[in-house]
């Protein structure tokens, strides 16, 4: 056991807000999962989550209740890995005694690590996730040989302090202004699963034929998504002749890692809203592409993302807020989130990018796969994650209807680029 | 691999229909494929009725603690202080029927009907407990017997149309069947109370309150189940907003 000069610690900016607002359908866990070519050994998954969890001792917590916060203390229990029966994603009761923030699941050939976006973010699971897949193919192989790679932690490398820090709190900058506020968005009709109920659509598509596309309008991946994603919800509005009152908002995290220099294992994201009001008439594809590339260009600065972090960091040090026993920000922060996060949305997109492995255990994973953690406000998200030479779209959907999937995956088989559909709908 | 003839996509060999159209995917022999027997999700079970019925169970321990204490509370307090004893057994009576309900309300009796006639059967023995706290029966046999009888036989008849209805519109069924309900409960309910207190029935305010409530029940369910569809679209359009 490592020795720690304090056991426990605050959450992070962004963590502060999820357990006050987690409930049955808002789950706030996530999932990213890797398939392996062979059967996954529980035995074995278990001594690989006990030595690597010892590497980041910032996940070997559990949620306690303060007067004010709740915080997150060091435990020497450790977690165990448990066979996936439930629908994916589904609320945990971490706030409960002894309880992780994050389960570890195995099924067939599948390793899964849920986790409550109050201790990371899909940056710091996928490290995380990575890390223990070395570390089980270690122990099936005890000679494999493995080039040092950034994004994976042995469990003998030592621990860098920077890891822990709530990187908002580092980059927060006292006297600048806001960002504009955003407005309600509209939001898909659909009627809600019965509760505990999460469906997933996975279009799985080769990821060379999507680039070559992206590329030959001269955008990225994730923006050639999004605008498919825009076009998708433009013709849905339109064949099913709804009125539209507000304007179609999307919610995009950032990734801040890419901006700022931190190597912070914990949250460190920020939500851009790039938005389309289809009021105004109809919009072609390249004009879509058009407004995303420009608003993207625009708002991943370090000089916009800085009032985005400032806003956060603002409300959190605020004497008011920081006064206001817990008890009453739990039932205070559900409608708060709803009135100020989760309304302004229509849905999210959320792209980690390309995953990579070491060469001598790249061939013993099929696959990765991210799953948008189910939410009330938002029925319909989408996760996206990329593995060699395919990519994996993700829809998280709290609804029966797939109008939404259907149409955005017939998009892309009309570019004449395959896709496979996988689901866990029955 | 199997296709869906209208998206265009790929699906695994154990879908019968497209997950994006719902169209049916042409049957393929799935001997051709070592794939085809592989699962790549759980038959998913549904977390939250298990996690629902464990909070409910504590919840109930929660209160049955409460009400074992609020007896013990009282049975002390009866044979300490000098209060009157009259209270102290009606308040320990509907401090433990008030248990029975709760155990009632969540919903540990799974049949709707052994509910309705649980409910008849706690509320007898509460009022059954009430009127004998003095050894005397007064009015128990007279007015609440026969009243709480007649609620159980007007629920179950309300639960039994529910049942064998075709008019599964809650917003226009249970608004109507609670106005039948509510008549002819205030009809028999003047009955008894007539006839204990005059040994002779004459309908009065009941018959307006039957009169004026199943009007109401019996235009409802008409203008819902047997207006033509004429009928009712010309309806809509002159009152549309």
């Amino acid at each position: 056991m490592r020795q720690h000069s304090k056991n426990w610690y605050k959450l992070d900016n962004a963590g502060k807000l999820y357990p006050s607002i987690t409930s049955t359908r808002v789950s706030t866990v996530f999932r990213v999962s890797a398939t392996l070519y062979d059967e996954v050994n529980p035995t074995l998954l278990q001594i690989a989550l006990n030595n690597i969890i010892e590497r980041f001792p910032y996940y070997k917590v559990n949620l306690k209740r303060g007067l004010f916060w709740y915080y997150f203390e060091y435990t020497r229990n450790y977690p165990v890995v448990e066979k996936e029966t439930f629908y994916p994603c589904m609320f945990m009761h971490y706030k409960r005694k002894k309880s992780f923030p994050f389960r570890v699941l195995y099924f067939n050939k599948k390793i899964s690590i849920e986790i409550s976006h109050s201790i990371t973010d899909g940056t710091g699971v996928v490290i995380f996730l990575k890390s223990l897949l070395v570390e089980y193919f270690r122990l099936i192989d005890n000679k494999l040989c493995l080039e040092k790679d950034p994004g994976i932690f042995f469990s003998h490398d030592p621990i860098d302090q920077e890891e822990a820090e709530d990187a908002f709190q580092k980059y927060y900058q006292k006297n600048i202004p806001d960002p504009p506020k955003l407005n309600k968005a509209f939001h898909l009709p659909f009627k809600l699963n019965s509760k505990g109920e999460y469906h997933i659509i996975t279009g799985i598509i080769p990821t060379e034929p999507l680039l070559a596309a992206a590329k030959k309008h001269q955008v990225s991946l994730t923006q050639f998504l999004l605008a498919l994603y825009f076009d998708t919800i433009q013709d849905f509005i339109h064949s099913n002749h709804i009125k539209l009152r507000h304007p179609v908002v999307m919610n995009v995290p950032v990734n801040l890692r890419n901006l700022y220099p931190s190597k912070t294992m914990r949250n460190f994201f920020i939500s851009i809203t790039p938005q389309i009001d289809f009021r105004l008439g109809t919009y072609s594809f390249d004009e879509i592409l058009d407004y995303i590339k420009c608003y993207m260009k625009m708002a991943i600065t370090r000089k916009n993302i800085s009032q985005y972090i400032h806003k956060n960091v603002k409300n959190e040090k605020s004497l008011f807020v920081r006064l206001t026993p817990l008890f009453i920000k739990n039932l205070l922060m559900p409608a708060l989130y709803s009135k100020y996060a989760e309304r302004n949305f229509t849905s999210s997109i959320s792209n980690l990018g390309q995953i990579t492995m070491p060469k001598s255990i790249e061939n013993k994973i099929e696959r990765f796969e991210f799953y948008p953690p189910p939410s009330r406000g938002n029925i319909i998200k989408i996760g996206v994650g990329s593995y060699k030479d395919k990519i994996y779209i993700s829809f998280g959907s709290l609804t029966k209807a797939t109008e939404i999937e259907k149409i955005f995956f017939r998009k892309i088989r009309k570019m004449n680029i395959p896709v496979k559909i996988e689901t866990n709908r029955e | 691999m199997p296709y869906c003839p209208k998206c265009g996509v790929e699906i695994d060999y154990k879908i019968k229909s497209c997950p994006l159209c719902t169209f049916p995917i042409p049957k393929i022999d799935e001997d051709t494929s070592p794939i085809a027997t592989e699962n790549k999700f759980p038959q998913p079970e549904n977390i939250y009725y298990e996690e629902l019925l464990k909070m409910k169970n504590q919840a109930f321990f929660a209160i049955s603690i409460l009400i074992f204490s609020a007896v013990m509370v009282l049975m002390t307090i009866g044979s300490i202080f000098r209060v009157s004893q009259l209270a102290v057994t009606y308040s320990i009576i509907s401090v433990i029927s008030a248990w029975f309900y709760i155990f009632l309300f969540f919903g540990y009796i799974r049949s709707k009907y052994h509910s309705i006639l649980a409910l008849g059967f706690i509320t007898i023995c509460l009022t059954y407990g009430l009127d004998n706290v003095d050894h005397e029966l007064n009015w128990f046999y007279t007015y609440a017997l026969p009243i709480i009888i007649l609620a159980v036989l007007i629920l179950f008849l309300l639960l039994y149309l529910y049942n064998r209805s075709k008019l599964k519109n809650q917003f226009v069924f249970i608004p109507a069947h609670l106005c039948i309900g509510i008549s002819l409960f205030s009809a028999a309910l003047e009955c008894i109370l007539d006839f204990q207190a005059n040994r002779a029935i004459q309908l009065s305010w009941s018959l307006i309150v039957f009169i004026v409530l199943m009007s109401i029940a019996l235009i409802l369910i008409g203008l819902y189940y047997k207006l033509p569809d004429r009928m009712k679209e010309k309806i809509k359009r002159t009152l549309h907003i």
